[in-house]
């Protein structure tokens, strides 16, 4: 089995301590400021594949682009983790953290 | 709530079984004065002075050490000399009484224990407590838990998949006679560790409306577990009382004052709005130095006062939420309101310490208080054997020192995450670019974490806990006590909304519309309307946010 890398062991902590606070933020939002950050991270993590308006309702594509996918693709997408095991987040997904239940 | 696993019960009951119970008092003694029988106590040094015996039945180039051991309530005058028995019976070796006065001195200077063994005897005109051995008291710095009974413990921790600090943080462990919420806990957890260096003090601030049980917090669940002394509102605690003042008897000694005597413990200051300016004033270098310097008269010395603070106080009486006079509670730490806020470690302002949701809970509590539950036999068994056992547990994990540096890359990492809030700017008045005393302050809640579980090695966890905890610390100021908004008179969420409406919507639009792209309830539409942050046209019944300088409500009536 392959040994955990400092990268993975924040990853681990990332998806413990950060994710939940993501979450919380997240859908605390309206769906039009949503949409609007989920798009910005998603371009973040593939900027050669950018998140195409695929019709005219592109906020109900994303509704059910989430539904199928989750948030948690987002979430990676807006994170840098290095291999030291620093990390650095998407300015947006900074701001939507928010102390969840404690 | 499960049980907790017995093999744990049963070793904390044997472990703690063996701990000798060492409390601060010199009642005994002063109960002995008049019987004159021989009496131990504990307490502090709180001045010394030496005088020549020049009688000659006292022998050659004799002396009498004259000085008071006090445990904040008695103060016991008592003297030891190395005088012949013909002069006085029950004098010391002229080595013995060097290391008494060495023992004296770093009483008064470390605020380290001491502890006195003797009788009282009349001299001259005068009762005194003659000494005829006195050490220091380590036992509030160093644990009586072993190494092997630590390892055990964690080992059995380990087995049954549950760590330390979930058992301190359990209801029917430390924190039964009290209900409160888990980061709450953790706060308390940490305050109880001991600091060793005056990088490892960890100060609080709890700022909440009376009658959230601050001082029932003190009283059943932090003073029975660690030694902690709580200091008195206003003008019940002066500078002299806290810091140290020349003695009225001797003008070159200095008695010292609370603070000193409780180096390497807590303090907690009760009712803290209550206070003057020139108290927090004299309170910022301590709290930053673990230290305090007095000059007065000829005296020139600094004593340690390397402990951790916890500031509980109250909004002002006329304060209610719906008036918004927020201003007020701004004002409960006095013009130094940002130095002390900065010297903070973790500060939570929030009006309900438990939530709405907790009432059941809370009067349960205090129902099983009144009816006095806790002095059952059994319960009261079970609750201090909880207590000595984690007594012990958090001396000993206070002097692991983790080291931090191996885990910089994460702990900075965590540490911009929280600075890049615009929160933190807003809490902290932050005006550098860097802020490296909350840097230390994070640094600091992490090794308290490690410490708490017991680690050696700082973990994912120890940085998870330690941001989560001040992330919460950070919503608290800003979202339940906006410091900057409480100057305004507003709470902080409502112009965050003005914020992101002012962004989201430039032109005149809809109730509906604005509902659609922003998350705003009725009543806050209505709030910024009343504040003509946002404009109402009746005719078509339209909304326009416009730009609003908020400082210029400072001014308005």
């Amino acid at each position: 089995m392959k040994d955990q890398t400092e990268a993975d062991t924040t990853w681990l902590m990332l998806r413990i301590y950060y994710y939940p606070q993501f979450m919380e933020g997240l859908v605390d939002l309206a769906w039009s400021e949503r949409y609007e950050i989920l798009k910005t991270l998603y371009d973040k993590g593939h900027p050669d594949a950018t998140w195409d308006v695929r019709s005219d309702t592109p906020m109900e594509d994303m509704m059910e682009y989430v539904s199928r996918k989750g948030y948690f693709k987002f979430f990676c997408a807006g994170t840098v983790v290095n291999q030291d095991g620093s990390f650095k987040f998407h300015s947006q997904l900074t701001e939507c953290l928010k102390e969840e239940g404690f | 709530m499960s049980e907790i696993p017995k093999d744990i019960v049963d070793f904390a009951r044997l472990t703690a079984g063996n701990f000798e119970q060492k409390i601060i008092t010199v009642r005994e003694v002063f109960m002995n004065k008049v019987s004159g029988e021989p009496a131990s106590g504990i307490g502090f040094c709180t001045k010394h002075k030496g005088k020549a015996l020049t009688h000659k039945k006292a022998g050659k180039d004799r002396m009498m050490v004259e000085f008071n051991v006090s445990d904040g309530e008695n103060t016991i005058e008592c003297v030891a000399h190395n005088a012949e028995d013909a002069y006085l019976p029950g004098g010391l070796g002229t080595d013995e009484l060097t290391s008494l006065i060495d023992d004296l001195d770093q009483s008064q200077k470390m605020g380290s224990k001491l502890e006195i063994y003797g009788n009282y005897i009349n001299n001259g005109a005068k009762r005194v407590f003659l000494v005829d051995a006195l050490s220091l008291e380590a036992g509030f710095m160093h644990s009586q838990m072993t190494t092997e009974q630590f390892v055990t413990f964690k080992n059995l921790c380990k087995k049954n998949d549950i760590s330390p600090m979930d058992l301190m943080m359990r209801d029917d462990t430390l924190w039964a006679e009290l209900y409160a919420k888990d980061y709450l806990k953790k706060a308390i957890l940490l305050f109880c560790l001991s600091p060793e260096r005056k990088q490892d003090m960890i100060h609080i601030g709890i700022v909440s409306s009376h009658g959230e049980g601050k001082d029932h917090l003190v009283e059943r669940v932090i003073e029975p577990l660690v030694p902690c002394r709580l200091v008195g509102s206003g003008k019940m605690a002066t500078i002299p009382g806290l810091f140290g003042a020349m003695s009225g008897d001797d003008l070159s000694c200095l008695e010292v004052g609370l603070l000193p005597k409780m180096n390497h413990q807590r303090v907690a200051i009760s009712e803290f709005q209550t206070w003057d300016d020139s108290t927090f004033g004299e309170l910022m270098n301590m709290m930053a130095n673990g230290s305090v310097s007095i000059q007065k008269g000829n005296l020139d010395v600094t004593r340690e006062t390397t402990e951790n603070l916890l500031f509980l106080g109250n909004p002002p009486n006329h304060y209610n939420e719906e008036d918004y006079e927020k201003k007020d509670m701004l004002a409960a730490f006095g013009k130094y309101t940002h130095q002390i806020v900065s010297r903070l470690s973790l500060i939570f302002t929030q009006l309900s310490l438990a939530g709405d949701d907790a009432t059941g809970m809370i009067r349960n509590a205090i129902l099983k208080s009144m009816d006095r539950d806790f002095d059952n036999e059994a319960m009261k068994e079970t609750l201090e054997m909880w207590r000595s056992f984690f007594r012990e547990y958090l001396a000993y994990v206070s002097h692991i020192r983790p080291n931090l540096r191996e885990y910089a890359p994460r702990i900075n990492s965590n540490y911009d995450v929280l600075e890049s809030k615009s929160q933190f700017k807003l809490a902290f008045n932050i005006r550098n670019k860097r802020d490296n005393r909350k840097y230390q302050e994070f640094a600091n809640l992490v090794r308290g974490f490690a410490r708490l579980q017991g680690d050696d090695q700082i973990g994912i966890h120890h940085v998870g806990e330690a941001y989560k905890i001040f992330s919460k610390s950070l919503s608290t100021l800003t979202e339940e006590f906006p410091i900057k908004a409480l100057e305004y008179g507003i709470d902080y969420k409502l112009i965050d909304i003005h914020t992101r409406l002012l962004s989201k919507c430039s032109e005149a639009t809809t109730k509906a519309e604005i509902q659609s792209k922003i998350k705003v309830s009725d009543a806050n539409l209505a709030e910024l309307v009343k504040l003509k942050a946002v404009i109402k046209f009746d005719s078509d019944d339209t909304y326009l946010v416009r730009e609003f300088d908020w400082d210029s409500l400072e001014a308005s009536p």
